[in-house]
This record gives structure tokens, C-alpha cells and sequence, in this order.
């Protein structure tokens, strides 16, 4: 009982932004029951969307707060606990808490006030539930941590946009989160059976320590089955149909939402199960021995390998904005797949995750900043839907459209933006593998980058030519802030990548 | 004079918000910044000439050394620290001059100062937009020529296209969309490529020697030298370490692969035949700046990259790859560029289809690999800048009197247009290899070179002279000999000659081509030894050859 207690306070400072986020989560549940605005009134109305928005920024931002110090506390937890702090863990929940406060600030004035309260509050949660999966350290505890994710994102849904659309979306959304959630736990069941525990710090000694070789079968059922689930999540190709449709079907702040935090929540969890424990070296280990990671690298490289060709030849073909940031996003995942499944490094300049973060990180800043240029630039009256609302665009909103350029340039690859720097990370985290699979798959990346380059030069033609023939609403502040942000951090990336190098060079 | 490098690449940057924040509403203050700025950078070059001079005086140079770059300045851009090494490698800003830089950079300067003085008269829509691109353009363009860094090499190659595709795609002709498309999309997709061989050849390296991961092209040539002795040694290797023979296949086919990587994004930006097909639309269809930029200095991209990254990095494959392959497609492309040319009837592509033609011989020069050739090929860039620059600014000056670029609606020209004709012939003259103008000077040299080599292909390249001299006089002849013939339906004011800023951006042209014409030496002298530097890398034939199919065996068997 003592020691139980122990450890519930050692944890307390490492989940005290959760805590925040939760009590944050639950002030703005309980008051929306209490505090609906009255009909009518439009300032008040108004004011009281405000009031939700803000009461949820200041949360997110008080979360910050608490979780800027945690980059210190880094070694100090025991391995055997429900959660590890590591920097990837620090790093992650970064990634969260400005996944979260963009899609505030974009969901700003965006959301009918009497249910904003549940709309903010959903977003908090799955932020928290985001920083959870980060921490895991026991399968039982990913998975809740990935429901925490996936449930608030249910009700998002639901809640951004309610037309016959975006009530398919949901749906849809729903039903494969559902699906892909009891396969993804199917697979744990396997990997508990083969290991003995659900603590994952026993089961990485477990397969490194002893002889896994009559596992190996049991394992290998076990990886298919959880990259199949966790592929749902960062949108791997067979797993991607939902993407498109809920994308085109629900609102910018929420496809915004989709493009980042799933990918994020995907890629962690995919490190933390597969990537870091089953392609762990085994030079190390006697002859036939340790965990199938040869049959497992090979099988991501082929599944990102199909994931960046269909998407980028689908995406090709697609007119609607938000279908072709959707297949742009399921791209992006291919490529971040691909360095995944280098594994865990044995002596290289690049170590593969620290590559996917830097990737994932600016793929959030460009992804996010294209879907902010959009917000910015549409309103119920006047939106977005197809690429020839786009014409003449650079004409109506110069500056927004020059961050639009450069946000696509960043998806393309081509300096001075952070998707350079990303595809330059993978490319060495590829290289730095002494085979030629690997070399071969970084040319693969190479010849998809350039396929998908034809779509986004589509998309800067359309915007820098013609004349304009839909009426452009007033850019809002909120969204332009994002916008803002998310161009400095697509600069920045390129020209510091020091900054982030740096943090997660404690990575191991 | 490490910092004179960096103000170099930084200057037109703060010249490019300069003029965006002066805006649309003061044209004149627009041109005016932008012309200081080229004329700045211009007396910079000159200044980096002459301490390059004094620097050679003073210290000669290390002969071991294949590149050796003076005034360097590096900025650490990322560092890959491994954990618990001390050692650092990493991503670097790296400036610094050489022999053959210069030229590039100078070239840079002059038809920088062109394309200011041309935009004067041609353009007048959203001037400091255009300004603006086109100081972002020549910034990277000096960042290219000016970096000893692959990647930072690779950033400058490809920053270039952003400024160029607007450029082409809002300035340009009818058919402006598709031009600029297909130009960023083609240059593009051989820079990714191109991306994953240079990564490849660092990271090569690295795992191989155990140094740091670096992207230094004097430092990656060292090793690769050294690495290559490894190959020749006959003396018995420590226990463990890899026998001379598997060193020698294990480098010859990664410079087999990462050569093949590359090439194709040089031989894109070039452009080499077949990979050209970009390079018609985008010359003909973007305005008169972007073209003589294009042609002028972006098309030596491709041709310096071959000779910077290439020539001293990658031996066995230039060897065995490059001299006779890619020096057999530059030969077929000065036959089939001279041939396209001449059934042109549109003056813009005809000069393009020229420039084509022109480039063949640098191409030939460079993988000549010798001194001959590679100082042939530094010297012939420096001239096809300037002679296609000036004759797309005549094209252009042309063009825009009359509103046509039909080369059949014109003819007899000579008597109302005496300068142009004047400026046409003698360009023209150069451009043709007339002995005493500069054209003559780099395309006798890459031949030369190239004869040594391999004389069947020099043989064909000394045909792309004789056409060059054809299809030129023809155009000449059409252009202003016989009746009058003026295209109908241009507006009636009478047809000006060439004007004050179209001298002004001429003369200097002229007047080069007639000093490297009568003294290349004043070139030949700065390059020779970096030039020589390259050259020694092929001394000894025997070294580079494939490694023999018994050597393997006899590796695999140990």
C-alpha cells in the first residue's frame, strides 16, 4: 500500500500537465451543461463562444507551463512504472499541447457557442490522452491512452460540422477507429502471450534476454497485427480509405486536427511497441535468436513503399482541396514509415526517430499552416471546397497567399523550408543502414517526392494565375496567427534544425 | 575576405525586402536599388579577383590537394554529435573561392547587372515583385558557386527554381503556366534525386573511413583520394581491414550509383539531350531577364556541378562513365541542338536550341579530364554566359519593337537598325568560334581536350562547329540582308534603335568577349591551378579501371 502510494506521488510531477488538462477538460464540461447562451442575444452568444475558447487556450497554455520544466526530470523514473519520461516522451507531449492550440485558435469564432464547452473540452482530453501514449510503459496503458485519443475525436467530429457530410464523416471515422482499435488490441494479447507481461520494459528484456527463437512465429502475428491497427492511425496505405472522406467531409479546424495528432499518436506508439523494441540490434544476440526484426523492417518498408506511391498517384488526380491534403498527409506518413523502419540505431549520425520527430514536426508546422491559409481564407458563406476556388488567390491576399507558397514548398522538399531538412534527416537515417534495401528505399523516397511535387506545383499555379472569382472574407485574426507561427517554425526548422537536433540527441 | 563571400550571397537578399518594402508605387527607386546592388556585388567579385591573385603570389599551393578553396568561411548549420564521441560532423554553411569559382561568380555579377538593366525597358508590371525575384535569384546563384558544401551546394541549386518559377510563370509569354511547370517540375525531380546520391556519398564515406560525418567537398575528396591509394596498395593491409581488391569494388560501385544519382540532376539543369525537353518552353515563353539568367548563368548549374562534385569526388565513375557516356551525349547534343536551330522559326527558341548546342562543349571539356579540357570548359562557361545572354537580350530588344518573334516575317533589317545589326553580327561572330573573339578560345581547348581522350566524340563536337557556323550565318543573313521585310501589324512609331540601357547592357558583354577573345590568359592564369589540382586525379588510367572480374574472385575467396 505504501509503495503503491510512493509511486502515485513520484509520478505526480510527470503527469501534473495531464492533471491540468483533465481538471481543464472537466470545468469546461460541467459548465457547458450549466451555461447556455440565450437565444438570440447574437453578442452574447458570441461572448460566450469566446469564453470557451479562451477558458480552453488558457488551459493548454497553463499545461505548458507545467511541462516546460519536465525536460530535466528526464532519468529519474523507475522503468518498471505504468509511465516512462524519456525525451521522446518530453517531445511528444510538445507536439500535443501545439497540435491543440492550433486547432483552438482555428476553431476559434468557428464553433456555434452552445457546444463549444464540449468542443474544447474534447480537445483537451485527446491532448491529454496523446501525452499519455508518449509516457506509456505498459501495453494495457497505450491502449487506454490511444482510446483517450481516438473517443474525444469521435464527438469532435460530430460536433464540427453537422450536415448530412459531416455526419458520414463521423461515422465513418467511428466505425474503422473502432475496427482498427480491437485489432490493434487483438495483436497486444499476442504479444502479452509470448512475453508474460504487460509492462514493456519486461517485455524488451524478455526478447532481447532469452531465447525468443520458438516465439518468433507468435511475435511476428503479434507486429502484423499492431502495425496493422496503429497503420489506421498514421494513415498507412491499405488503411487510409476513411482519410479523404472524412477529411472533405468535416471542418478545416478539424481536418487540420486529423492530418496531425492521429500521425503523431501513431508514430509514437509505433516506436514504442515496434520499432523500439522488435528492431532493437541483434548482432549482439546469439545466431536465430531475438525478435523477427528482419521479416519486421522489411514489412514496413514495403508497406510505406506502397503507402507513398498509391498516395501520390491518387492525389494526382484529386480536384478537391481537402482530398488532396488528405492524400498529401498519407504520403507524408509513408515517408515517416519508411525512416521508421530502420529501427533502433546501432552507431549512426542520424538515429531513425530522431528523424521521424524532426519530420513529423515539420510535416505539423507545413500541414496545419496550408489548412490555416485555407481557414483564414474561407468562411461558411465563401468556402473552399475545389482547387478553382483557389484561382487568383495570390491577387485577393498577397501575404497569405506568399505563406501558402511557402508551406507548399516545404511539402515539395525544396529549401529554405523544414521539409528539405525532414527528407534530408530521412535520407540519412536511411543511408546509415549498410544494405541495399535501405538505399534502394531512399531513392523510392526521392522518386515519390517528385511525383507528389507535380500536385503542389498544381496547386501553386492555380493560386499565383487567374483572376479570382470567388469573394474573399476577411482574414481572421486567429487563424492568421497560426498561420503565422506555423511559417516561422517552417523557416525556422530549416535554417536552427540545431534546436530540435539538439533536444533529442538524449533520445538514448 | 571570408565575410566579402557572405555579403555577397547576403546583400541582394536585403536588397530583395528593400524593394518589396519600397513597393509598387516608386518604379524608379525600385530599378535603382536593385542596379546598386548588382554594381555592388559586381565590385565585390572584382575585389575577391584580385586578392585571389595576391593569395596565389604569396603561398603556393599544396599539390596534393584536389580542391583547395580559399578565404573560407563555415557556419555550423547542424552537427550529428553521437553520443559519447567527441567528434563532430554535420551540415555546414560553407563558403569559399577557387580558380573556377570565380568565373561563375563574376559571370553571375555581369549578367545580373544585364538582367537589371534589360527589365528597365520590358518590364512594367509589378516591378518590385519582380525586383525582388530577381535579387533573391542572383543571392542564390552566389550561394551556389561560392559553396564548398554539398548540401549547402544542393540548398543554393534548388533555391533557385523558387524565384525562377515565378519569374517564368508570372512574367512570361501565353504559355507561361506550362513552362514554369514543367521547368520546376523537371529541374526538380533530378535535384531529389540527385539529393539521395550526394547523401549517399557522405554517408559512403563515413561508414567507410570511420571520419566524421561531413559534407566538405575538399575534405571528401581527400578521402576518396586516399581511400583509392587503399585500392592500389600492394602492401599486406592490417588484420581485419577489407583487402585492397573489395576496397576497389566496394567504391567502384558506389560511384557507379551515386554518379548515376547525380547526373541526372545535372544533366536536367544543363540540360543534356535527352533530358532537355524542359528547356525550349521555359527559354521561349519567360521574359527577357529570366531567360538570360537561364541560359546565361543557371544553365552553368549543371555544368559547374559536374565539375565540382563530380570531377574530384567520384574518379572511377567519371572514368569509366563519364568520359565516354555523358561526353558522347554532350557530343550528340551540339549535332542535334545545331540541327534543331536551324529549322527554327521562332528567334526565341532558335537561340535557345543554340545555347543547347553551345553547352555540348563544356560538357565535353569537363569530361575531357584534363587540363585542357577541364580549362576549356571552365572558360567556355564563362563564355556562353556571356555571348546566349547577349543574344537573348537582342532577341528580346527584337522582339519587342516589333511584336514578333517570327524569324520569317523579318529580313533587310541592316539599313534601319544599324547598331542591332551591328551588336547581332558580332555576338553571333563569337558565338560561331570566330579566332579572336572568346567563343573560339573555350570550344578549341574542350576540343583538344576531348581529342586526347577519345577522338571520335571530339570529332563529332568539331561538326557542332561547322553547323554552329551554318545556322548562325543563316540567321544572319535572313535577319538583314535583302529587301525590307517587317512583320505587319506592329504599331507605327518608328522603329528605334538600340537605346542608352540597352547599351549599357551590351557594351560590357561585348567588350569581355572581345578581351577573353585576344587574352584568355587573364582567365586561364586563375584557373590553372585548380584546375590542375583536378586534372592530377586522372594521371594514372590504369588506376581508374573497373576492377577486373579475377580480382573480385579472388576477394570473394578470402
Amino acid at each position: 500500500m505504501l509503495d503503491a502510494v510512493r509511486a502515485v506521488q513520484s509520478m505526480t510531477p510527470l503527469i501534473a500537465p495531464e492533471v491540468m488538462l483533465f481538471a481543464g477538460a472537466c470545468v469546461l464540461f460541467a459548465a457547458a451543461a450549466f451555461m447556455q447562451p440565450p437565444d438570440g442575444d447574437r453578442k452574447a452568444r458570441r461572448e460566450r463562444g469566446d469564453a470557451w475558447a479562451v477558458g480552453a487556450l488558457v488551459t493548454i497554455l497553463l499545461s505548458v507551463v507545467l511541462w516546460v520544466p519536465q525536460y530535466s526530470m528526464s532519468a529519474e523514473v523507475p522503468a518498471a512504472n505504468m509511465i516512462r519520461f524519456d525525451v521522446l516522451a518530453w517531445y511528444t507531449k510538445g507536439l500535443s499541447f501545439a497540435a491543440a492550440l492550433f486547432v483552438a485558435l482555428l476553431s476559434w469564432r468557428r464553433v456555434a457557442p452552445n457546444i463549444g464547452g464540449e468542443y474544447y473540452a474534447c480537445l483537451l482530453l485527446s491532448s491529454a490522452g496523446l501525452n499519455f501514449i508518449a509516457m506509456a510503459n505498459d501495453l494495457v496503458g497505450l491502449f487506454l491512452a490511444l482510446e483517450l485519443v481516438s473517443i474525444p475525436t469521435y464527438v469532435l467530429l460530430y460536433l464540427g460540422k453537422n450536415d448530412d457530410r459531416g455526419q458520414e464523416a463521423a461515422m465513418k471515422y467511428f466505425l474503422l477507429s473502432i475496427f482498427s482499435s480491437a485489432v490493434f488490441v487483438y495483436g497486444l494479447s499476442f504479444l502479452y502471450g509470448a512475453c508474460g507481461s504487460t509492462n514493456l520494459e519486461v517485455v524488451r528484456t524478455s526478447l532481447l534476454g532469452r531465447e525468443a527463437v520458438h516465439l518468433k512465429d507468435l511475435l511476428l502475428l503479434s507486429m502484423v497485427l499492431i502495425v496493422a491497427g496503429l497503420s489506421f492511425r498514421i494513415t498507412a496505405v491499405p488503411f487510409h480509405f476513411y482519410a479523404p472522406d472524412v477529411f472533405a467531409g468535416t471542418s478545416l479546424p478539424m481536418a487540420a486536427f486529423l492530418s496531425f495528432v492521429p500521425k503523431i499518436a501513431g508514430f509514437v506508439a509505433l516506436f514504442r511497441l515496434v520499432a523500439g523494441v522488435m528492431l532493437a540490434p541483434t548482432e549482439t544476440l546469439p545466431a536465430g535468436s531475438g525478435p523477427p526484426s528482419h521479416e519486421l523492417a522489411l514489412m514496413m518498408g514495403i508497406l510505406a513503399t506502397i503507402t507513398m506511391f498509391a498516395s501520390n498517384m491518387i492525389a494526382l488526380v484529386q480536384t478537391d482541396v481537402r482530398r488532396l491534403l488528405a492524400y498529401s498527409g498519407v504520403a507524408h506518413g509513408g515517408y515517416m514509415l519508411l525512416a521508421l523502419s530502420v529501427g533502433q540505431p546501432v552507431e549512426l549520425a542520424v538515429p531513425a526517430i530522431s528523424a521521424v520527430l524532426f519530420y513529423l514536426t515539420a510535416y505539423g508546422a507545413m500541414t496545419v499552416g496550408v489548412f490555416a491559409v485555407l481557414n483564414a481564407a474561407s468562411s461558411p458563406n465563401a468556402p473552399i471546397e475545389t482547387l478553382d476556388d483557389l484561382r487568383g488567390f495570390s491577387k485577393q491576399k498577397p501575404v497569405l497567399a506568399a505563406a501558402l507558397g511557402l508551406f507548399l514548398f516545404s511539402l515539395i522538399g525544396l529549401p529554405p523550408t523544414a521539409g528539405m531538412m525532414g527528407k534530408l534527416q530521412i535520407m540519412l537515417a536511411l543511408w546509415s543502414k549498410s544494405s541495399a534495401t535501405f538505399w534502394f528505399l531512399a531513392a523510392m523516397l526521392a522518386v515519390n517526392a517528385a511525383i507528389g511535387a507535380v500536385y503542389y506545383i498544381r496547386m501553386l499555379i492555380v493560386v499565383n494565375s487567374g483572376t479570382p472569382e470567388r469573394h474573399a472574407p476577411r482574414t481572421d485574426l486567429a487563424s492568421a496567427v497560426v498561420v503565422a507561427i506555423c511559417a516561422a517554425l517552417t523557416l525556422g526548422l530549416f535554417f536552427f534544425p540545431s534546436i530540435v537536433m539538439r533536444a533529442l540527441a538524449n533520445l538514448y | 575576405m571570408g565575410s566579402l563571400l557572405v555579403f555577397l550571397v547576403v546583400a541582394p537578399l536585403i536588397a530583395a525586402v528593400a524593394v518589396l518594402l519600397v513597393g509598387e508605387s516608386r518604379p524608379a527607386l525600385v530599378r535603382q536599388i536593385s542596379l546598386i546592388t548588382t554594381l555592388g556585388c559586381g565590385a565585390i567579385v572584382w575585389e575577391l579577383a584580385a586578392e585571389l591573385e595576391h593569395i596565389g603570389a604569396k603561398q603556393p599551393r599544396d599539390p596534393a590537394a584536389v580542391v583547395k578553396p580559399a578565404f573560407e568561411v563555415k557556419y555550423t548549420w547542424l552537427s550529428f554529435s553521437t553520443v559519447g564521441e567527441a567528434r563532430e560532423g554535420g551540415l555546414q554553411f560553407r563558403f569559399g573561392v577557387d580558380g573556377v569559382s570565380l568565373c561563375l561568380l563574376a559571370l553571375t555579377a555581369i549578367l545580373s547587372i544585364v538582367a537589371v538593366l534589360v527589365s528597365w525597358t520590358t518590364i512594367f508590371d509589378r516591378i518590385s515583385q519582380f525586383h525582388a525575384l530577381l535579387m533573391v535569384l542572383t543571392s542564390a546563384l552566389f550561394g551556389a558557386f561560392a559553396s564548398f558544401d554539398l548540401i549547402c551546394f544542393y540548398v543554393f541549386f534548388e533555391l533557385t527554381l523558387i524565384p525562377l518559377f515565378f519569374i517564368v510563370g508570372s512574367w512570361g509569354g501565353a504559355k507561361r503556366e506550362t513552362a514554369a511547370r514543367k521547368l520546376l517540375f523537371y529541374t526538380l525531380a533530378g535535384g531529389l534525386v540527385m539529393l539521395v546520391g550526394l547523401v549517399g556519398l557522405a554517408a559512403s564515406v563515413h561508414k567507410r573511413t570511420g571520419e566524421p560525418l561531413t559534407f566538405g567537398i575538399p575534405e571528401l575528396a581527400a578521402q576518396m583520394q586516399q581511400q583509392m591509394q587503399i585500392a592500389e596498395s600492394n602492401t599486406p593491409q592490417p588484420a581485419g581491414a577489407p583487402s585492397p581488391a573489395e576496397v576497389k569494388r566496394f567504391w567502384y560501385d558506389v560511384q557507379w550509383w551515386v554518379f548515376l544519382a547525380i547526373f541526372l540532376g545535372f544533366a536536367i539543369k544543363t540540360p543534356l539531350i535527352p533530358f532537355h525537353t524542359w528547356l525550349p518552353l521555359a527559354y521561349a515563353e519567360a521574359p527577357t531577364a529570366g531567360t538570360l539568367m537561364m541560359a546565361g548563368v543557371l544553365s552553368k548549374l549543371g555544368c559547374y556541378g559536374f565539375l565540382r562534385v563530380c570531377v574530384p569526388l567520384l574518379p572511377y565513375a567519371c572514368w569509366n562513365i563519364g568520359a565516354p557516356i555523358v561526353a558522347g551525349l554532350a557530343a550528340a547534343g551540339i549535332v542535334y541542338g545545331a540541327l534543331c536551330a536551324l529549322v527554327q522559326t521562332d528567334l526565341k527558341r532558335f537561340i535557345a536550341y543554340s545555347s543547347v548546342s553551345h553547352l555540348g562543349f563544356i560538357v565535353l571539356g569537363v569530361f575531357a579530364l584534363n587540363v585542357e579540357g577541364l580549362a576549356g570548359g571552365s572558360i567556355q562557361m564563362l563564355n556562353h554566359g556571356l555571348i546566349t545572354a547577349s543574344l537573348f537580350v537582342l532577341v528580346g530588344l527584337l522582339a519587342q519593337r516589333y511584336e514578333s518573334r517570327d524569324l520569317t516575317k523579318f529580313g533587310g533589317l541592316s539599313a534601319k537598325l544599324p547598331a542591332f545589326t551591328f551588336l547581332m553580327f558580332f555576338f553571333c561572330l563569337a558565338s560561331a568560334g570566330l579566332p579572336g573573339l572568346n567563343g573560339f578560345v573555350g570550344e578549341f581547348l574542350s576540343l583538344i581536350g576531348m581529342f586526347a581522350r577519345q577522338p571520335f566524340t571530339a570529332v563529332v563536337g568539331a561538326l557542332g562547329v561547322v553547323f554552329g557556323a551554318w545556322y548562325l550565318m543563316t540567321l544572319l543573313q535572313r535577319l538583314f540582308f535583302g529587301p525590307l521585310v517587317e512583320p505587319t501589324g506592329w504599331s507605327d512609331h518608328p522603329k528605334r534603335d538600340v537605346q542608352l540601357v540597352e547599351w549599357a547592357a551590351l557594351a560590357p558583354c561585348a567588350v569581355l568577349c572581345l578581351i577573353l577573345g585576344l587574352y584568355p590568359a587573364v582567365v586561364l592564369d586563375r584557373i590553372k591551378e585548380d584546375v590542375a589540382g583536378m586534372a592530377a586525379i586522372y594521371d594514372h588510367p590504369e588506376r581508374l579501371q573497373p576492377p577486373s572480374a579475377r580480382a573480385t574472385q579472388l576477394a570473394e575467396a578470402d
